[in-house]
């Protein structure tokens, strides 16, 4: 497991996740938008996107920095 | 020659501490969704959402502490050092709580869970056999923390690490394939709760959901480069735990099923949220939201009864192992008896804290169980609590004792912000406003402000709501701090007032150990800076 854990493959797997996070935010953004604009009642999807997205840019973050320190 | 006492090894790796907070948090919206959705209908996302910025509010609070004193005891240590002896005991009590009933309650969802599978397990068609499921697994539990950390954190990670797979997958397909903006607008427009009520108790069981993260920070005294690891694995986490919450209840709210519905018990049509939150499926919702998304719904049926299972067991197994560290941290502190303190020679785990906290959690399972397996209490439980169940019961309190230790978390490090500027911290929660307080220059955080106004209000909603929490949560931290001044009366220690710490020397010893040495000169420095400033402010 430990590894696995400090392996190349698994912070590209990582970083990967991270990535698909982040496009699944900006479609849930761009399609609550489209749909039904900006309403209050979208507000919990609205932050559910932004959420996604920031999780994959905490990853990319992440990736950057480790492989900045090898 | 004399020999030091046996201490907690560091050996909780960057993942293993990411999996210890998953393990925590992460099962708990399979037992929060359904009851959350009955309670606060179409704004059960909302619900959600409140809580959920609280608990972001509350992650940025633990992972700024836990890095700056990665300790085990965790908010107890935070509440103690910024609060003093008495307020520390008070929240590390409200946290002992919490853990325990996290011992019982998931290890009995757990159960619950694996009766979709297997029906003989079902607690209302077989109780006595649910009951020695749950009691076998609590004493399963309590001999592999026993063992050692090592052996139980490997546990966790690998279970970790399958469920979010298989979580991303539901909500994957469930986002892409079911899920429709307009319906959740409609859902939220037609079924908005009539009461402001309903909300606020839909907002007091949503926190439930977000219970745990202090697992990150029970952990911090064994985790290996603590103020470099913990910032990095709790954003992960803080992040994951709120998108999982937030897409599951959008997802009720919004998602169109991918075959129709049953009809409800007078033959009308119902809308999902309120299939999920009925008496029949709001213990499995997570399950039966997820055989419902398009695709993957099949197959999902098939393994997320087992995988809602192990998440539930591993979150149960973190209860065993957080209530531990914590009375360990707090009898090291001469706060609970030096009993909760001794540690295994071989295993160099707190082995007496782990066998009387789960002896805790075995009698809360009778608790829970006993209406079921006496039928002749059913009626004194009526009686006495209502109409509330055993395990509604737990769920009151373990919400009641989230949110009063939080309360003090918070407290506590604006308290540090401002008479401990000088350790270093890794991480700071943002929007902080700097001055000058007793001649030094310190940050006041906003954010726990924000924070500490968004959980006292949520405590405020546990009191309103809940009939049972509002008495028997007080009744513990009464009877606890009994207690607590009856050892400290004993032990001739001052009952109300803190005993002298010298927090400088044990901040120096505290980064030495953790193997953060560049920080612990750091340390030194700003000491020595602060020291000169303080001169300098007090020379006229």
């Amino acid at each position: 497991m430990r590894n696995v854990v400090r392996s190349e493959g698994y912070a590209r797997a990582r970083v990967g996740i991270g990535a698909a996070a982040a496009v699944l935010g900006a479609i849930t953004l761009y399609r609550t938008v489209a749909s039904v604009g900006l309403k209050f009642e979208a507000l919990p999807a609205y932050v559910l996107g932004a959420a996604l997205i920031a999780l994959g840019y905490v990853r990319w973050r992440e990736y950057r920095a480790a492989r900045s320190e090898s | 020659m004399a020999t030091s006492a046996p201490t907690l090894r560091r050996s909780v790796t960057p993942w293993g501490s990411f999996s210890w907070g998953y393990s925590d948090v992460g099962a708990d919206i399979f037992v929060g969704l359904g009851l959350v959705l009955g309670a606060a209908a179409g704004a059960s996302n909302i619900a959600f959402l409140f809580a959920g910025v609280v608990y972001v509010c509350v992650g940025l609070a633990y992972t700024e502490l836990a890095a700056a004193y990665p300790v085990a005891g965790g908010g107890q240590y935070f509440v103690m050092r910024g609060l003093g002896d008495i307020f520390g005991f008070i929240a590390g009590w409200a946290v002992l709580l919490d853990f325990t009933i996290d011992i019982t309650l998931f290890a009995w969802s757990c159960i619950d869970y694996m009766s979709k599978l297997l029906p003989i397990l079902a607690f209302t068609v077989h109780p006595w056999t649910h009951f020695w499921m749950v009691f076998a697994l609590i004493v399963g539990l309590a001999t592999l923390n026993f063992i050692g950390v090592r052996e139980s954190s490997a546990f966790n990670e690998i279970v970790s690490g399958l469920d979010i797979a298989s979580e991303c997958a539901i909500l994957f397909f469930g986002f892409v394939f079911a899920f429709r903006p307009e319906l959740l607008v409609h859902t939220m427009q037609h079924y908005w709760p009539a009461t402001p009520f309903n909300l606020m108790n839909g907002v007091s069981l949503a926190i439930i959901s977000f219970v745990g993260l202090e697992s990150i920070s029970q952990a911090a005294q064994e985790t290996q480069r603590p103020a470099s690891v913990i910032p990095r694995t709790s954003i992960s986490l803080i992040l994951t735990i709120l998108i999982f919450a937030l897409a599951y209840s959008n997802l009720a709210l919004g998602m169109q099923p991918s075959h129709a519905l049953p009809l409800d018990a007078h033959g009308h049509e119902q809308p999902l949220w309120a299939y999920l939150g009925n008496e029949d499926n709001n213990g499995a919702s997570v399950q039966v939201l997820a055989s419902l998304v398009p695709y993957y719904g099949a197959f999902a049926a098939l393994y997320v009864p087992v995988l809602g299972a192990i998440l539930l067991l591993i979150s149960s197994n973190s209860g065993v192992f957080g209530s531990s560290r914590i009375a360990y941290a707090m009898s090291q502190a001469n706060l609970l008896p030096s009993l909760f303190r001794r540690v295994h020679p071989k295993f160099r785990t707190p082995a007496v804290s782990i066998a009387i906290f789960c002896g805790f959690a075995i009698l809360e399972l009778i608790f829970a169980a006993l209406p079921s397996l006496s039928p002749g209490s059913k009626d004194v439980y009526a009686r006495l609590f209502r109409g509330e169940d055993g395990i509604t019961f737990l769920g009151d309190l373990y919400a009641f004792g989230a949110a009063a230790s939080y309360s003090f978390v918070f407290l506590a490090l604006i308290a540090l912000r401002l008479n401990d500027p000088a350790s270093p911290r890794k991480f700071k929660m943002p929007f902080n406003v700097p001055f000058t307080y007793k001649g030094a220059r310190v940050e006041f955080p906003l954010v726990a402000v924000v924070g500490f106004l968004g959980i006292f209000s949520i405590l405020f909603f546990v009191m309103l709501t809940h009939v049972i929490g509002r008495i028997a949560g007080p009744s513990w931290i009464v009877l606890g701090i009994i207690g607590y001044l009856a050892y400290r009366r004993y032990k001739k220690y001052p009952m109300f007032r803190s005993q002298s710490h010298d927090w400088r020397n044990q901040q120096t010893k505290i980064l030495q150990e953790a193997g953060e040495l560049e920080l612990m000169d750091e340390y030194l420095t700003n000491l020595k800076a602060l020291d000169e400033q303080r001169a300098k402010a007090a020379t006229p």
